[in-house]
């Protein structure tokens, strides 16, 4: 559905983006991950036809997004310092919202309104930063665009709140295949939320993974034997990553989690535990394994 | 392309800066048909009021012009600025609109803001006009010219302002740029022109500013605040070339507007100058600028010669390059970054070492066997007259003995010290028999051998036929002739023998000496006189052209014609 291809966005002389690709499927919520200056907020602008694009394609049903107003009209942007006219209130945002988006849905908008409490006849500006995110993201839904860009949308809310927004957010992608593009900076925010999560790094998307296969094909396993690791054993399941704490092997490894748990069980271990990671650390290893050493998150 | 009521961009600028509209109705009500009221009620003398009616539309005051232009400039001020601001641009940026789309509609925010006031303005001008019967006191068409010439002068401030806008992120360098840009023409072109006057002493260079506004230059509608606050613009006046050039002038803006805009990257918007192009191009021009001005003025405060003049013109290019540059970098320290500055110096230098010699400028005249005729004059009226009125000069002198007097003079003018006033002027121009012309005009203070040479070529008879512009017009050209005597008594005269009579007998004292007093010194003198004497011709449908002379006790045809 939406898609980039071999995307380049250069500021003068510092090139942004190099070469990212991404595939988003309809109805998922893609998660953007990298730290600070990585080019998440370059990527989403260029995604959004706020940008122009140096090289590559930016294409949503096959149309580029770019001065393309029709392909436009199926995107909402929540900018992560989100801009409100002087002057308005919500309920002049929303006036105006719905003037230029024919999908806007004022039912949606009115439900919303009873789930984020707050006043739309006040002035988006005299709002705290927390509030006027969820002006924005109140408004971005009630637009009812078919996707739906975030960058950062999760800074600055409380955790009741950044709770609430995600299961807006979720119950839109649940209901009407609302296509999701979100950023942040912290892995973990989006674990629980995400389908997808690429991670940007130095303007290149350096891994780019489905969550839930992701999270049952990499795992922890901590294991010990009377006479040591048997030497074919690491050949066989090739582990990511190999740590010795005395008798204790503690290996992460990729597969078949049965397939791994019957080849470690074969050679009698003394101690022998499986464990889930986060998907932090799953992305600590795999970035280790080719070869970003240390990436804070 | 929705551009109706339903276009969310217009109906939003709409709701947001009406205000703007409303003082910009508020302003023209004041000070046109507020005043055309009080006027009107008030009543009184007939010719007075037509007077004061016709300067409502014709001069209007200039706290008018500027407001009218302020608030112009404030109306693409605001519009623009949803593309300037960080936070603003990337939003109006994710909406799903076009570039072109979202120009199209802040360009008809802008003229609806504009024209609606001023359309209600004239409405109510026209209610004003025909409840009290203004018709024989102003005309009709002043009144619409006046409208419809205000709407098109205020777009073609709103475009510039637009302009600006998208060149800048910056509101206040916005808001400078709008007034620059109506200034800095005439600035450049006077520095530009004093500068090559130092270095090319007698340089004579006809396309002045004014010259540019009395000929309705294109020019002037691109930059009209200028003109208008002078009353060089009369836009009750207009006539087909004003509108022409207006409309031109208007699309010149829109085009590049629409190229500029359509250009910008968007992640730039916030860019003190957006193109980089465009900022290199203002540190040159600055720095030009600043070394034209400032080595000008030391011109005239030091009065050094050559050198002089270049050293300050170093130390004005330093300072209009490093200002420049310190305001694109909003840095001080950009003492490592003035490449640029040795390009202009450079430039500078060799163009001053070229100007010493010959190859581009004669500084000597011309030998006298390769001289064909030569004209010269030492009024300013005169001068202006042959260049602006009549284009070129119509008399040449051939008589060989004043043409070495010519070339002494001019010799001799050039061996003084020079004086940077505007005293006295002195212009010449030479015919070569290979067909150039050498045009010169030396302008100070001069000597009394200087009146000497002055006093020996005004006897010459072509010099005087060059110097009275009665000779320049023929009599069927004339259409009326008025005297004014000294008693009071007024005579016109519109018979074409009459008139022929005039023309025959004043050119004939002129060539006898028996009249001393030239074109633009009618007054000097007058005490002594009868009277005066003026003689319309050249009626463009608005106005008369006319020569006036003073009326001397010699010139004893006049009495046949005043008995």
């Amino acid at each position: 559905m939406l898609r980039v291809n071999g995307l380049y966005k250069k500021y003068d002389d510092f090139e942004a983006i190099k070469n990212v690709s991404l595939h988003i499927p309809k109805g998922v919520v893609y998660g953007l991950i990298g730290s600070n200056g990585a080019g998440k907020t370059t990527l989403l602008k260029t995604v959004t036809g706020i940008y122009e694009k140096d090289r590559g394609n930016v294409t949503l049903n096959e149309k580029e997004i770019y001065e393309n107003a029709e392909a436009k009209k199926k995107i909402f942007f929540i900018a992560d310092n989100p801009y409100f006219y002087p002057g308005y209130t919500v309920k002049d945002m929303a006036k105006f919202y719905k003037s230029v988006y024919e999908t806007w849905d004022d039912n949606k908008y009115e439900r919303l309104r009873d789930i984020f409490k707050i006043d739309e006849n006040k002035k988006v500006r005299n709002m705290s930063k927390g509030m006027q995110k969820q002006v924005a993201i109140w408004l971005g839904l009630s637009t009812n665009t078919d996707v739906l860009i975030l960058d950062e949308p999760l800074d600055g809310l409380d955790a009741v709140i950044r709770q609430r927004v995600k299961k807006l957010i979720f119950q839109e992608v649940i209901d009407r295949e609302l296509t999701v593009l979100i950023s942040s900076h912290n892995l973990r925010e989006l674990e629980d939320f995400c389908d997808y999560v690429a991670i940007l790094h130095n303007g290149e998307v350096i891994l780019e993974r489905e969550v839930e296969k992701l999270k049952s094909s990499i795992f922890k396993v901590e294991v010990a034997f009377n006479d040591g690791m048997p030497e074919e054993l690491m050949d066989r399941i090739k582990p990511i990553k190999s740590v010795q704490k005395g008798r204790i092997w503690v290996l992460v490894v990729e597969g078949e989690r049965s397939e791994i748990e019957k080849i470690l069980q074969s050679y009698n271990p003394v101690l022998f535990d499986v464990v889930s990671l986060t998907l932090e650390e799953i992305f600590m290893y795999e970035m280790e394994g080719i070869g970003y050493e240390i990436i804070n998150y | 392309m929705r551009l109706s009521t339903t276009n969310p961009i217009l109906k939003n600028d709409l709701k947001r800066f009406w205000v703007v509209g409303f003082l910009y109705l508020v302003l023209i009500f004041i000070n046109i048909p507020l005043y055309m009221l009080i006027y009107l009620s008030k009543g009184g003398d007939k010719e007075e009021l037509i007077f004061s009616l016709t300067r409502i539309f014709s001069y209007p005051e200039q706290y008018f012009v500027f407001g009218i232009f302020i608030i112009t400039l404030l109306v693409g001020i605001l519009l623009i600025c949803e593309v300037q601001g960080y936070r603003s641009s990337i939003h109006i940026f994710s909406l799903p609109f076009s570039k072109t789309y979202i120009l199209i509609s802040k360009f008809f925010a802008g003229i609806v803001l504009i024209f609606t006031p001023i359309f209600v303005n004239f409405l109510i001008t026209e209610v004003i006009y025909y409840i009290l019967n203004a018709n024989e006191l102003i005309k009709q068409s002043i009144i619409i010219n006046f409208y419809i010439m205000l709407f098109l002068v205020c777009i073609i401030f709103f475009l510039q302002s637009l302009l600006l806008g998208i060149i800048t992120s910056n509101t206040l360098f916005q808001t400078a740029g709008g007034l620059a840009i109506n200034f800095i023409p005439i600035i450049f072109v006077s520095v530009l022109y004093s500068f090559l006057n130092v270095i090319f002493y007698g340089l004579y260079l006809n396309s002045s500013f004014e010259a540019l506004e009395a000929k309705k230059s294109l020019i002037i509608y691109v930059f009209p605040l200028l003109s208008w606050l002078n009353g060089k613009i009369v836009i009750s006046r207009a006539l087909f070339i004003d509108y022409l050039y207006s409309v031109l002038t208007i699309l010149i803006y829109l085009a590049l507007t629409y190229m500029l805009f359509i250009k910008r990257k968007n992640e730039r918007a916030t860019k003190l100058i957006v193109f980089d192009l465009i900022a290199e191009g203002l540190k040159y021009f600055n720095s030009v600028l600043f070394m034209f001005g400032v080595s000008s003025l030391s011109t005239m405060i030091v009065k050094g010669g050559i050198f002089t003049t270049f050293i300050w013109g170093l130390i004005g290019a330093f300072l209009g390059y490093y200002l420049s540059e310190a305001l694109l970098k909003r840095n001080l320290k950009v003492h490592k970054e003035l490449k640029g500055y040795f390009i202009v110096v450079s430039l500078m230098s060799l163009f001053l070492l070229i100007s010493q010699t010959d190859i581009i400028f004669r500084h000597n005249p011309p030998k006298i066997d390769d001289i064909e005729s030569v004209c010269i004059s030492n009024s300013k009226k005169i001068i202006y007259d042959m260049e602006h009125e009549f284009k070129a000069p119509r008399f040449y002198i051939t008589n060989k003995e004043t043409i070495k007097k010519i070339i002494s003079l001019q010799e001799h003018i050039t061996s003084l010290k020079r004086e940077y006033s505007s005293s006295e002027s002195v212009y010449i121009v030479y015919k070569l028999k290979n067909g150039r012309e050498i045009k010169r005009l030396y302008e100070g203070s001069f000597d009394s051998k200087y009146k000497e040479y002055m006093n020996l070529i005004s006897m010459d008879e072509e010099y005087k036929k060059i110097n009275y512009n009665i000779f320049n017009i023929d009599y069927n050209e004339f259409d009326k002739v008025m005297i004014f005597l000294k008693d009071k008594r007024e005579i016109e005269i519109n018979d074409k023998e009459k008139i022929k009579f005039v023309v025959n007998n004043l050119r004939r004292d002129i060539l006898n000496n028996n009249y001393k007093y030239k074109d633009e010194i009618i007054f000097d003198g007058i005490d002594k006189a009868r009277g005066s004497i003026e003689m319309y011709y050249g009626y463009d449908g608005q106005q008369y052209k006319y020569v006036a002379y003073v009326i001397d006790t010699n010139n004893k045809w006049v009495d046949d014609l005043i008995k």
